[in-house]
């Protein structure tokens, strides 16, 4: 622990900042006051509301803003994310018959989806209707890290007319990030990636599938259900089941062009394939990634590469980067990223291939001067 | 288990102070910070029931507060006058370490005095804000930088 660390923890334990004048005698008004309203709960009266000290009274004075109309409250922790980090691109979607919809007295809504054009990354967020499975399920995630509850729930972005192309997505599965006491609702957070050409129009998409929610656990995982009664599957594209759906937001990027920069991949392997149909291992011309476009946003960072050196179309290979990228501020602070996700986009002569890595919180991408992947140091312009 | 209200009330009283900074730390005064642990009370005594271990009490009040004192912030954070945001902004130089931890960004803030003022362990920061360990990390990470510049020359 450095010195200014030790500084820091001394000057907390010795100049520890002392509530205001009168703090006591408030503490045990209040103490009182919640003694006195469970006891008006216990004997069946009404609990009385608690009086709020003048302090109190001047800020409940504020005209309150409410989210107003919407099927589903938006919880503190989304809204702690989306406010304190991703304004003002962020917006809690209203609810729609496509992005909010009710399976098994389980209510699902997309409430966010944003998207830099390579990383996309949604909240959802779910509660139970009809009983506390949503609860229950909040409770088995934070004491044991089970997510069977969320089983047959998938987050991918798709593109109408990228249908009948090639397209390799990187993606999270959705993870709890929270919960809401007061309205019983979890919070739900998942990302994707897909590299499809800027122009192209694209939307994010929520299946819900068998397994889901905890129900049907002994049938197969991944079969189509039948829709929610009222509701229509969206069926643009050739797969059955229940989809929820939602427009990505759009997020400024910040794209730097750094040439051709050689970096080792993690692993690699390649074969052709002889005339008798077998697999032949074949040694590289040239092991290296060849990435020339730094994509940075509040979201992460993605780096983008074309094909590949060999040539393309004669071997069957694969090149995964290395696991850990590196984040360098103008102020000299360093994030490490974990397990980048990788995407690739194959039509006609047309091939994308990019690896993406999450900003754990958003982070001003105009601050960001290197990034560093298997040991080479790329500097932007 | 707790086995008496009367129980739950000395370790309220025990806690309060530390709910008290937890809640000054997401909040820009002593009034609204007071008001966040008085709702929390109140929230912790009707659930006391779900309290299960009586060692992890601290941290279930402090969570309380900080869920309570961001609701608050929430509630009032867009109504923030031109004249309030000024009162705001970060002065260039603080008189002394709490002095420069109010002045920091609330996320980092409400870290830094549950890392350093209330002795928490970053994985029990994470569950106490509902975030992840790697986020704590870097709040703390940035928090440091910011507060050895406010701090560099007058204190150190």
């Amino acid at each position: 622990m450095d010195k200014f660390e030790n500084i820091l923890f001394w000057k907390a334990r010795t100049e520890s900042p002392v509530p205001p004048q009168g703090f006591e005698t408030r503490l045990e008004a209040a103490i009182a006051s919640a003694r006195a309203s469970a006891a008006a709960r216990t004997d069946g009266r009404r609990p009385t509301r608690r009086t709020r000290p003048l302090w109190a009274a001047l800020a409940a004075a504020l005209a309150v803003c409410l989210i107003s109309g919407t099927a589903l409250a938006v919880s503190p922790a989304l809204r702690d994310l989306l406010w304190g980090g991703f304004e003002p691109y962020a917006q809690v979607l209203e609810p729609t018959e496509k992005n909010t919809g009710v399976y098994d007295g389980v209510e699902a809504r997309i409430v966010s989806a944003l998207s830099d054009g390579y990383i996309n990354r949604i909240h959802l967020e779910i509660r139970d209707l009809t009983g506390d499975r949503v609860r229950q399920a909040w409770r088995e995630f934070q004491e044991t890290g089970d997510r069977d509850f969320l089983r047959g729930i998938r987050f991918t972005v798709r593109a109408p007319e990228a249908l009948h192309m090639a397209v390799i997505s990187g993606g999270r599965a959705p993870e709890p990030i929270g919960f809401d006491e007061e309205t019983g609702t979890m919070t739900l957070e998942a990302a994707s990636t897909a590299p499809f050409p800027p122009d192209m129009e694209r939307a994010a998409y929520v299946d819900i599938l068998t397994g889901a929610f905890g129900t049907a656990p002994d049938t197969d995982p991944g079969a189509p259900l039948a829709p929610p009664a009222g509701s229509e599957p969206l069926g643009s594209y050739p797969r059955e089941g229940w989809h929820l759906q939602a427009a990505l937001t759009s997020i400024p990027v910040r794209s730097a062009d750094v040439g051709a920069v050689a970096v080792a991949p993690k692993s690699w392997s390649a074969y052709r394939i002889d005339p008798e149909g077998e697999f032949m291992p074949v040694e590289p011309e040239d092991p290296n990634m060849y990435f020339h476009t730094v994509n940075i946003s509040q979201l992460g960072v993605t780096l983008n590469r074309d094909g590949d050196p060999n040539e393309a179309g004669k071997y069957l290979e694969t090149r995964a980067a290395p696991d850990e990228l590196t984040v360098t501020f103008r102020d000299g602070a360093s994030v490490a990223l974990s397990d980048g996700l990788s995407s690739a986009f194959f039509a006609g002569d047309v091939r994308r291939g990019s690896e993406s890595w999450l900003f754990p919180e958003p982070l001003d991408p105009e601050s960001v001067v290197s990034v560093t992947l298997g040991g080479t140091v790329i500097e932007l312009p | 288990m707790i086995d008496t209200r009367d129980e739950f009330v000395e370790l309220i009283r025990a806690n309060a102070r530390a709910m008290f900074r937890a809640a000054r730390s997401v909040l820009d005064s002593d009034a609204q910070a007071e008001d966040a642990v008085g709702e929390a009370i109140l929230t912790a005594w009707q659930k006391l029931d779900s309290l299960r271990d009586p060692n992890a009490a601290r941290t279930w009040l402090v969570r309380l507060a900080v869920n309570k004192a961001i609701d608050e912030r929430r509630r009032t954070s867009r109504l923030t006058s031109t004249e309030e945001l000024l009162e705001l902004a970060a002065p260039e130089r603080a008189a002394s370490p709490w002095e420069a931890v109010c002045a920091l960004p609330p996320d980092r803030r409400t870290a830094v005095v549950l890392y350093y003022y209330e002795g928490m362990k970053v994985r029990e920061i994470a569950r106490v804000l509902n975030i992840s360990v790697g986020t704590v990390k870097s709040r703390l990470a940035r928090a440091r930088r910011e507060l050895w510049e406010m701090l560099k020359e007058d204190e150190l």
